[in-house]
C-alpha cells in the first residue's frame, strides 16, 4: 500500500511539473557569428554608401 | 545610420507576383524555393487583402536566436545575412520564423534538406561582393552597387517598398493621408469601428 | 544549443532568480512553449511538392566583360512597360527597372519581372522541325522554306491563292505586322488576320462607328485624374497589372471604382462599388444606368446637343429597362444598378475601362456601342480623366491592328474597296493591274452555286470582299466548300505568332488541323498546334525570335510608339519574323515588289528603319505619318523628361511633345506634331494634340445634321462642323493657296487620307482643323444588324425564359465568306443537360495560348495545374471536393480534365477556366508529341476546347464569355 502511494505520489509530481508557468519575461542573446567576415558590412557603415541607398530610394519607389 | 525594412502597402498589393518573379530572376532561385511569397486573406470574397512577404529582417531576428551554428549576422542597417558554409540544415530557424522566410531546397524525393536560404535583401553574403562565389551561393548582391532590393523596385503598383525604413515611412504617411478622404486603410473599420 | 539564457526580467523590470522545478538553463519544452511555430509560408509548401522538378541552371552570368546596357519593352501586354536590360558579352545577365519609364515607373508584374528567361531559353523551339513519320526532325532553314514554298505554290495552282491562311501576330512589331499584311496582299489573298479578331474587334467596330476611331481615348496615366472609373469585364489586377499602379493612383486621388463582373475578381476587391453580373448582359445593364440618368436628367444635354446624334433612339431603348427588367435579366438587384448611375453621373469625368468581359459575345458591338453611348451621354468623352479606356491585349496587338493584319481591311482601316488597294499600290510601289492579277476572282465565273450547297447570292470579289476571320479558320477548312465564297476550302495554314487554343470547338479544331494539307507554325515556341493533331507529315515548326531578340517599333494600348533595341542576338536557329518574310516571299517569288523600296542585307535581314518610313508615307487615316524612326529613338533616350500624368515633355530634347507621338500623329515628320495624348479633345488645337469627333459617316442622315453644332477645337478657323478635307475642300475655302507646288502636284483630286504629300494635312491644321473633319458622334449606327443596341441572349443560354423576348440573330448564308449561325443554335435547349454557364478569363501569370509563359519556370511554378473555379453550392449540388480531378464538358460534348478549385469569387451557376493551358487533350498528356526539350514546363487542358459555337454579327468575334456546361467528378 505504502509503495503504491509513493509511486503515485512520484507520478503526480512528474505530471505537476508540467504545470509549471513562468511570467517573468526572459532575454536570450544570441551567440556571437561564427562564420566568414561580409565585406558588405564595412560597405554598410560607410555613410556616402547610405547616401547612394537613399538617393536610389527616392529615384525609383517615390509615388513620381 | 538607417534600418533597412520592407512594408507592403495591403491597399496596393494587388497579388501580381511580380515580386516574387523579380527575386527569381535575380538570384536564379531554384523551383520549389520561394523567397518572397504573397499571401492573400479572404480569397476571392469582398474584403480580399493581399500582402507580400518575405524575410522581414528582423532587429532581434528569432532564426539567429536559435541557430545552433550561430551562422546569421546582421548589417549595421539591419540586414539579417547567414553564411550557408556553416548552416547544417537543421531547420530550427524555420521553426523560429514568424514569417516562414527560411526556405530549403529539395535534394530529394523526401523532403532531405539542403542549405537554408532566404531574402537577402538582395546584400548576398559573407563572399566578395558581387563575386561568382557569391552570386552561386546567395544570389546577386545589389546593395553592394548602391541598388535596392529589385523586388520593391520591381513592383507593379508600387505596393511593396524596400529601404530605409524611416522614407518607407515617409511614402507610406503621405499615402495614409491622401487615401483620409476614404478611410479604407486596411485596418481601419476595426480600428475606429467606421461602417464600411 | 548555443542560446544561453542571460536573465530574467519580472514584470517590474528588476532581474529576479530563475524559477523552475527543472533546473536553470532553459529547457526545449519552455523554448517551444514561447516560440510560434512559422504559419504557412514557404519551406512546408516546397516540401510537400507532388512534382519532382530538375534545378533550372542558373545562366552563369559571363564573368567578366563590359556590361552594356540595352532598351526594350515587355512583349506581355499593351501597357507597354520598359525594360532594361545589362548585356555582358552578348548575354543577358541582368535585368532592371526603367524607372525613367511614364508607363510603369520600373514596375512589372511576373511576366514583365521573368523576360529575361527569354535569353535562356531552354523550352525555345531552337531548329526548324519537319514532322516525318509522326517524328520530329531537324531539317535545314532552307529545306525547310524550300519544301513549304513547293506546297504553297502547288496548293496556289489546284485552288487558288485563297486556299493559303496567313494567320499573323500581334506580337509582331509594327514593322513586322505591316510587312505580313503586305505580304498577304501581294500573294493575293485577304485570308489573313491575327489575335485582334478574338480580342476586341467588336470593340473597334462599335467605338470607330461611333465617333471615328476604335481606339482606347485616353491613357492609363490619365486615369490619375478620373473621379469615377468604371471596369465592365476587365480584370485590370491580373491582365494589365501596372495599370492598376495607375488605377490606384486615381482612386487614391479621390476616384470612385466600380466593378461589373460575373467574378469577385482581384480588381473588384479594389473597388468601391461591385455589381456580380449574368454573363452576357451587358446591355441590360448599361440601359439600366442610363434609365436612371434619363430618368434625373443629369446627362450633360449641352454636349449631347453639340457633339452627340441619334440619342433619342437611344432613349426610346432605354425606356424598356426599368430596374425590375434589368434585375430580372442581368441578375443584379435595382439599388446597385441605381447607385453606379448616381456615381458616374456626380463623379465626372468618369472613365469606362472594357476588356473580353464585354466584347467576347455574339452582341459584341453592341455591348461596345452602348459603352460609348453611356459616356457620350454624361460628356465624358474628350476630357481628361473621362473617355473609353479600351485596354488592348498583347504588347503590339494596337500596332497590329492599326496596320491592318485583318480580313476586312488594308493597313489603317482604308478597307478593301478599289481605292484602297489603288493607294497602297501607290504606296508600295507596285502595278494595281499587276496587285489585282494576284488575286483570284476567276473562280466567280467558274464557281456553281449547286442544289443541295448552293449560297444563292452572288460570289464576292475575293479582293474586295472580307476574307476568313480567325475565329472561323476551321469553317473554311471543314465546311462544304460550295457554301464558302471562295473557290476551295483552306488547304494550308500558317500559323505565325497565333496558338490555335485561343480559339473554341476543340474537337472540330483537331479534325481541321488533321485535314489540312500543311500546316507551318513560325513562332519561338512550339504551341498548341504542334500536338494536338494526329498527323504523320505535313507539318513545318520555324523558330522565329522574340522582339528581344531583334528591333522596331511598338504601339501601346493609348496609341503611344515606343522603340524597342535589339538586347541580345537571336537563340539558336531563331530567326527574326522580317527575316522569314524576306525568305517566304523569295521562295513564293514576289520579294522584289514586296521590298522594293526596303533594303534587305546579306543575312536577308529587311531593314526595319526603312519598313517604318514606308508606313509614315501610306498611313494618313490615322496619323502613322509623324512617327519617323528618329523621333522615336529620340524619345527612348529621354523618357524621363515625360510628365507621368499629361505625358508631356517638360524641357529636354523632346520639349512639347506627348510620350509616344501618340497617333493620331498629323503630317509628315517635318511638321512635328506633337501626337494626341487625348482623342476628341476639343480643350486643346489640333495642332496641340486636340481633337474633335470624326466626319465619317456623311454630312446628314435622315434629314438631320451630323456635323457637330457650336463644338470645335481651341483654334479651329471653321467654328462649327465642318466634313472631311479633300483638295477641293481646300479650293473652296481658299487655302489651297496655302500648300508648296510639290505638294499641289500631289494633292490634286485627293483628300486627307490619300495626299502623299501630307499637305491637305499640314494646311488644314494650320487653319486650327481636324483634317477628317468635325462630327457629331452617332448613338446608333444603321449599317449595322441592330441600329440601336439591344440585349440578345447568348446562343447557348441558361434562361430559356428570355429566349422569346430577346432572341438572337437570323442564320447568315454568308459572312466573312462562311454561313454563319445563330438562331437554328439558340433553338435547343440544353440547360437540363448542361446546367451551369461556363465563362473564361485570364491570369496574371500567362499570357494568351502561354506556351511563352508555360516554359518559363519563373512563371510555371506559380501555376502549375489547369483548374476550374466552381461554387461551393455546384460542387456540393455534383458530389466534388476541393482539389479533385473533374471532366468538364462543353454544350457540344467536348470534355476537358480539370482541377476543381471550390471558390466563392464565382457567382452560383457559374464555372470559370483560365484559357492560357495546353498541351493536354481530353485528359492526355500529350508530352511526348512535342519536339525533343521544346514542351512547356506547365501542360494542361485548353479550356476554349469546351467552348463552343456563336460568333459576333459584325466582326465574328467568337462568344467565349457565356455558354453552357456540366461538370463531374472524375
Amino acid at each position: 500500500m505504502r509503495k503504491v502511494t509513493v509511486t503515485l505520489l512520484i507520478m503526480a509530481s512528474f505530471a505537476m511539473g508540467g504545470c509549471y508557468e513562468d511570467t517573468d519575461i526572459t532575454l536570450h542573446d544570441p551567440g556571437v557569428y561564427r562564420g566568414t567576415t561580409d565585406p558588405l558590412l564595412a560597405k554598410q557603415a560607410n555613410p556616402e554608401q547610405q547616401a547612394k541607398l537613399a538617393a536610389r530610394f527616392l529615384e525609383g519607389q517615390s509615388d513620381r | 545610420m538607417a534600418r533597412m525594412k520592407f512594408l507592403c502597402d495591403a491597399e496596393r498589393c494587388i497579388e501580381c507576383n511580380g515580386c516574387v518573379t523579380a527575386c527569381k530572376n535575380e538570384h536564379e532561385v531554384p523551383w520549389g524555393v520561394n523567397r518572397r511569397r504573397v499571401v492573400t486573406l479572404d480569397d476571392g470574397v469582398p474584403g480580399e487583402k493581399s500582402i507580400s512577404v518575405a524575410c522581414m529582417h528582423c532587429s532581434d531576428a528569432p532564426c539567429a536566436a536559435v541557430c545552433p551554428v550561430d551562422c546569421f549576422y546582421t548589417t549595421d542597417d539591419g540586414i539579417v545575412l547567414h553564411d550557408k558554409d556553416l548552416c547544417i540544415g537543421c531547420g530550427y530557424c524555420f521553426y523560429a520564423c514568424p514569417f516562414g522566410a527560411p526556405q530549403y531546397p529539395q535534394k530529394e524525393a523526401f523532403g532531405v534538406r539542403g542549405k537554408m536560404d532566404k531574402c537577402t535583401f538582395c546584400a548576398g553574403g559573407p563572399e566578395e561582393d558581387g563575386s561568382q562565389a557569391e552570386f552561386e551561393k546567395y544570389g546577386r548582391n545589389r546593395i553592394s552597387e548602391g541598388k535596392l532590393p529589385l523586388c520593391a523596385e520591381m513592383c507593379s503598383t508600387k505596393a511593396l517598398l524596400g529601404g530605409d525604413g524611416d522614407m518607407v515611412a515617409d511614402i507610406y504617411r503621405e499615402r495614409v493621408l491622401k487615401r483620409s478622404s476614404r478611410p479604407q486603410t486596411w485596418g481601419w473599420g476595426v480600428a475606429y469601428k467606421a461602417d464600411s | 544549443m548555443k542560446l544561453t539564457k542571460k536573465r530574467d526580467l519580472s514584470p517590474d523590470g528588476t532581474t529576479v532568480p530563475l524559477k523552475g522545478i527543472l533546473g536553470s538553463a532553459i529547457d526545449r519544452r519552455t523554448f517551444l512553449r514561447r516560440t510560434s511555430l512559422a504559419v504557412g509560408g514557404g519551406a512546408v509548401a516546397g516540401a510537400l511538392q507532388p512534382v519532382m522538378m530538375r534545378r533550372a541552371e542558373a545562366a552563369a552570368g559571363a564573368a567578366g566583360g563590359e556590361t552594356e546596357i540595352r532598351k526594350s519593352v515587355c512583349t506581355h501586354c499593351s501597357v507597354g512597360c520598359g525594360v532594361v536590360a545589362e548585356v555582358q558579352n552578348g548575354v543577358w545577365t541582368g535585368q532592371e527597372p526603367d524607372f525613367d519609364s511614364p508607363f510603369n515607373l520600373g514596375g512589372h508584374c511576373a511576366k514583365g519581372a521573368s523576360v529575361r528567361e527569354h535569353g535562356h531559353g531552354e523550352r525555345r523551339l531552337k531548329h526548324p522541325m519537319k514532322l516525318s513519320g509522326g517524328k520530329w526532325k531537324q531539317v535545314s532553314w532552307d529545306e525547310a522554306i524550300n519544301e513549304i514554298g513547293d506546297k504553297v505554290l502547288d496548293i496556289r495552282k489546284r485552288s487558288g491563292p485563297d486556299s493559303v491562311y496567313w494567320l499573323g501576330s500581334a506580337k509582331f512589331n509594327n514593322e513586322q505586322a505591316y510587312l505580313f499584311r503586305k505580304f498577304a496582299g501581294l500573294w493575293g489573298t485577304n485570308n489573313v488576320d491575327h489575335q485582334a479578331r478574338i480580342c476586341h474587334s467588336t470593340t473597334v467596330a462599335g467605338v470607330a462607328n461611333t465617333w471615328g476611331y476604335g481606339a482606347m481615348t485616353n491613357s492609363y496615366n490619365d486615369m490619375h485624374n478620373s473621379k469615377a472609373m468604371f471596369f465592365i469585364g476587365s480584370n485590370a489586377a491580373e491582365a494589365h497589372p501596372v495599370a492598376m499602379q495607375h488605377i490606384l493612383k486615381g482612386k487614391e486621388n479621390g476616384a470612385k471604382m466600380i466593378v461589373v463582373d460575373p467574378r469577385f475578381t482581384r480588381t473588384a476587391a479594389h473597388a468601391d462599388q461591385f455589381m456580380r453580373i449574368r454573363p452576357g448582359t451587358d446591355v441590360p445593364l448599361i440601359w439600366g444606368m442610363l434609365y436612371h440618368i434619363f430618368e434625373n436628367g443629369w446627362e450633360d444635354k449641352e454636349y449631347i446637343r453639340q457633339r452627340v446624334f441619334g440619342l433619342d433612339e437611344i432613349r426610346k431603348e432605354v425606356a424598356k429597362w426599368t430596374p425590375d427588367e434589368v434585375e430580372r435579366v442581368s441578375g443584379v438587384p435595382g439599388d446597385q444598378v441605381k447607385l453606379a448611375a448616381q456615381t458616374m453621373a456626380e463623379n465626372r469625368p468618369g472613365t469606362i475601362v472594357w476588356c473580353m468581359g464585354g466584347t467576347q459575345h455574339t452582341i459584341g458591338n453592341n455591348n461596345t456601342r452602348a459603352y460609348c453611348v453611356l459616356q457620350l451621354a454624361l460628356g465624358n468623352v474628350g476630357v481628361s480623366g473621362g473617355g473609353a479606356n479600351i485596354f488592348r491585349g498583347h504588347d503590339n496587338v494596337q500596332g497590329a491592328t492599326d496596320l491592318g493584319i485583318l480580313s476586312h481591311t488594308l493597313p489603317g482601316y482604308y478597307g478593301l474597296a478599289e481605292g484602297s488597294w489603288a493607294h497602297w499600290a501607290r504606296v508600295w510601289g507596285v502595278d494595281f493591274d499587276w496587285l489585282k492579277g494576284r488575286f483570284d476572282t476567276g473562280y466567280m465565273d467558274t464557281k456553281t452555286g449547286d442544289e443541295d450547297g448552293a449560297m444563292g447570292i452572288p460570289f464576292a470579289n475575293p479582293m474586295n470582299s472580307a476574307g476568313i476571320p480567325v475565329s472561323r479558320w476551321i469553317d473554311g477548312v471543314l465546311e462544304d466548300s460550295r457554301n464558302i465564297d471562295q473557290r476551295d476550302n483552306l488547304k494550308a495554314m500558317f500559323f505565325w505568332g497565333h496558338a490555335p487554343n485561343s480559339q473554341t470547338r476543340g474537337p472540330e479544331m483537331k479534325k481541321a488541323l488533321e485535314t489540312l494539307e500543311l500546316v507551318v507554325v513560325v513562332d519561338p515556341y512550339p504551341t498548341h498546334t504542334a500536338v494536338m493533331p494526329d498527323r504523320q507529315e505535313g507539318m513545318y515548326l520555324l523558330p522565329a525570335a522574340t522582339q528581344f531578340e531583334t528591333y522596331g517599333s511598338v504601339t501601346a494600348s493609348n496609341r503611344s510608339f515606343q522603340w524597342r533595341d535589339k538586347l541580345i542576338e537571336p537563340l539558336f536557329e531563331a530567326l527574326p519574323d522580317h527575316t522569314i518574310m524576306y525568305k517566304m516571299a523569295k521562295k513564293l517569288g514576289f520579294a522584289d515588289e514586296l521590298f522594293k523600296n526596303i533594303q534587305v542585307n546579306s543575312a536577308d535581314e529587311p531593314l526595319i528603319e526603312d519598313i517604318l518610313r514606308e508606313i509614315n508615307r501610306g498611313m494618313w487615316t490615322i496619323g502613322y505619318t509623324g512617327q519617323s524612326p528618329e523621333r522615336l529613338k529620340l524619345q527612348l533616350l529621354n523618357k524621363h523628361t515625360f510628365n507621368t500624368t499629361t505625358l508631356l515633355a517638360e524641357g529636354g530634347p523632346c520639349d512639347g511633345e506627348y510620350y509616344g507621338l501618340p497617333w493620331p500623329c498629323w503630317g509628315t515628320p517635318e511638321m512635328k506634331h506633337p501626337g494626341t495624348p487625348i482623342l476628341y479633345d476639343t480643350s486643346k488645337s489640333v495642332a496641340d494634340g486636340g481633337l474633335n469627333f470624326r466626319a465619317r459617316f456623311g454630312v446628314e442622315f435622315e434629314g438631320k445634321n451630323l456635323l457637330a453644332e457650336d463644338s470645335y477645337s481651341v483654334g479651329a478657323e471653321i467654328q462649327d462642323g465642318y466634313p472631311e478635307f479633300s483638295a477641293d475642300m481646300l479650293k473652296q475655302l481658299g487655302w489651297w493657296k496655302d500648300l508648296t507646288a510639290e505638294e499641289k502636284a500631289a494633292a490634286e483630286g485627293k483628300n486627307w487620307k490619300t495626299d502623299l504629300s501630307g499637305g491637305i494635312q499640314r494646311v488644314a491644321i494650320a487653319h486650327g482643323c481636324a483634317p477628317f473633319g468635325n462630327a457629331k458622334a452617332r448613338a446608333i449606327v444603321w449599317t449595322f444588324p441592330d441600329r440601336v443596341p439591344i440585349h440578345r441572349e447568348p446562343l447557348y443560354t441558361s434562361r430559356r425564359d428570355l429566349v422569346e423576348k430577346y432572341p438572337t440573330y437570323e442564320d447568315r448564308k454568308s459572312h466573312y465568306r462562311l454561313p454563319t449561325r445563330y438562331a437554328s443554335i439558340q433553338a435547343q435547349d440544353k440547360t437540363s443537360e448542361y446546367p451551369l454557364i461556363l465563362t473564361s478569363g485570364r491570369l496574371v501569370e500567362y499570357e494568351g495560348g502561354g506556351d511563352e509563359t508555360r516554359s518559363n519556370p519563373w512563371l510555371a511554378e506559380l501555376q502549375q495545374e489547369m483548374f476550374a473555379e466552381i461554387h461551393p453550392g455546384d460542387a456540393n449540388d455534383t458530389g466534388i471536393r476541393d482539389g479533385d480531378w473533374i471532366w468538364l464538358e462543353g454544350a457540344e460534348g467536348a470534355k476537358v480534365k480539370v482541377r476543381a478549385q471550390i471558390t466563392e469569387r464565382v457567382g452560383r451557376g457559374v464555372v470559370f477556366m483560365p484559357f492560357h493551358f495546353a498541351g493536354w487533350y481530353e485528359g492526355k498528356d500529350l508530352l511526348d508529341k512535342y519536339p525533343e526539350g521544346a514542351a512547356p514546363y506547365v501542360r494542361g487542358e485548353a479550356a476554349n476546347q469546351a467552348f463552343t459555337y456563336g460568333y459576333d454579327s459584325v466582326t465574328q468575334m467568337q462568344e467565349t464569355k457565356c455558354t453552357l456546361c456540366k461538370i463531374s467528378a472524375a
